[in-house]
């Protein structure tokens, strides 16, 4: 409902001068990432299976085009890219045998996204807030990056690829510095199917989620 | 750089300290509400590897319902302190194992968790005190009370166990961004997104002991109404 208000809020407000050029802007972010982690555990009176994985935050690059529709609302096409170390971790443990494996792993993701972007301030003003929202084309690729440790269990071989669709949200800031040129700063989280859990043993549950903290230039065209 | 950061810096002082204006000055400056939601605990593990003996401990939270009272003062169009209590409640399981080739020593305990903070925050407004949608973001630092009690579903084998009982008190840091929208008569519907970052007494009764702070996320809702 209140998106929905929002959204009606911004549709509803007529156009500002200043909105008739510089409605074109292009710019270009850099930051860290930070992937979410997985585990989890079975267990029974005499047996236990624990696995997890632990990501390294990584570097984040963000480049975009995008087009200010009305005073408080633009469209945005993304394309955005981190890389993030992992470590995985399975075991098992019985009544009379046991096993693990440690595994150091690189990641990396590519993403295309279009955004809709949700301003608290009209175009001309020097500070203006923003939602986002938007839909998300990712590639994830995993490949060994260290010989696993291992006892009694075996590590996965292969490297892990996984194309699929994700859903991002993101807040953020544009601070003028000059007529064409802004400061902006965002937060974001793009949700996913998450492809590394499943190489778990046992299978992890959650999704990935990939929160970026980004901050860069734009310029106003 | 250090020129941009000072520009930036005159740039929000200058538009967050302008002063309220006559009319709101005199009343309305006082606001009370309150808001329910939902609260994430972060999860923590660890592993030490020692070939071909390992152990590894982690904890797993469940979402938990989230409580929070809030008094504050708009002290300028753009800024308002604010004194809040916050609750909340959520499962925790906690993991801990010692893994050889020749078999493995495990505790498994489901607890129950319970915070309570009492927080002061500075809130920055980006729209003026009379606007109808006014998005802010927050810091502020604060108590934070953590207590935690071992439910009777336990599971292991030869391995020392948590304390049926854990209880901490320490200092938090909360960060939050939300929303204000007014409806009329005073009244004001409020999103609340916070993060509240504090040292972990749930990692530490792990073995191996975890290191991550706890993090507690809250997304809330309610009403606030100007008095």
């Amino acid at each position: 409902m209140l998106l929905l208000a929002l959204f009606v809020w911004c549709g509803s407000v007529t156009e500002a001068p200043a909105q008739n050029d510089q409605r074109v802007y292009a710019g270009a972010l850099v930051g860290v990432s930070a992937l979410s982690a997985d585990g989890r555990s079975t267990t029974s009176p005499s047996a236990l299976a624990v696995s997890l994985y632990t990501p390294k935050n990584g570097p984040a690059l963000n480049v975009f085009g995008g087009f200010h529709l009305k005073p408080y609302f633009s469209l945005q096409a993304n394309y955005m890219w981190n890389r993030n170390d992992l470590a995985l971790f399975s075991s098992f443990a019985t009544e009379d045998s046991g096993g693990f494996y440690e595994q150091g792993r690189r990641s990396s993701q590519h993403a295309v996204v279009i955004d809709a972007l949700v301003y608290f301030r009209r175009v001309e003003s020097s500070i203006r807030p923003y939602l986002g929202t938007g839909l998300s084309v990712l590639r994830f690729t995993s490949d060994i990056e260290t010989q696993a440790v291992s006892s009694g269990l075996d590590a996965p071989r292969h490297p892990i690829i996984s194309t699929g669709i994700g859903l991002r949200s993101a807040v953020g800031v544009d601070i003028n510095l000059s007529r064409r040129l802004s400061v902006r700063y965002s937060f974001s989280e793009t949700i996913s199917r998450n492809p590394i859990s499943p190489s778990l043993m046992p299978p992890g549950e959650r999704r990935l989620a990939n929160f970026q903290n980004l901050v860069g230039l734009i310029a106003r065209f | 750089m250090t020129r941009v950061f000072f520009v930036l810096a005159i740039v929000v002082c200058g538009v967050v300290v302008r002063p309220l204006p006559a009319t709101a000055a005199e009343s309305d400056r006082l606001y009370a509400g309150g808001l329910v939601g939902i609260s994430t605990l972060s999860a923590d593990a660890r592993t030490v590897v020692s070939s071909p003996n390992v152990s590894v401990s982690l904890y797993k939270p469940e979402n938990g319902a989230a409580v929070s009272g809030v008094v504050g003062v708009h002290l300028y169009r753009f800024v308002s302190i604010q004194a809040n209590y916050i609750g909340n409640r959520n499962r925790v399981t906690l993991v801990s194992a010692v893994i050889s080739p020749s078999g493995g020593h495990f505790d498994e305990q489901a607890r129950s968790t319970a915070q309570h903070a009492l927080v002061g925050d500075v809130l920055i407004y980006v729209r003026a005190l009379e606007s109808v949608v006014r998005p802010y973001f927050s810091v502020g630092v604060g108590v934070v009370r953590f207590e935690s009690d071992q439910l009777p579903l336990a599971l292991g084998s030869d391995l020392e166990p948590a304390p049926e009982h854990i209880a901490s008190t320490r200092a938090g840091l909360r960060v939050a961004v939300g929303i204000d929208v007014t409806f009329g008569g005073g009244w004001s519907f409020r999103y609340s997104f916070s993060d509240a970052m504090s040292r972990n007494p749930v990692s530490s009764q792990l073995s191996p002991r975890g290191q991550r702070s706890l993090a507690n996320f809250q997304s809330l809702f309610g009403l606030v109404r100007r008095l």
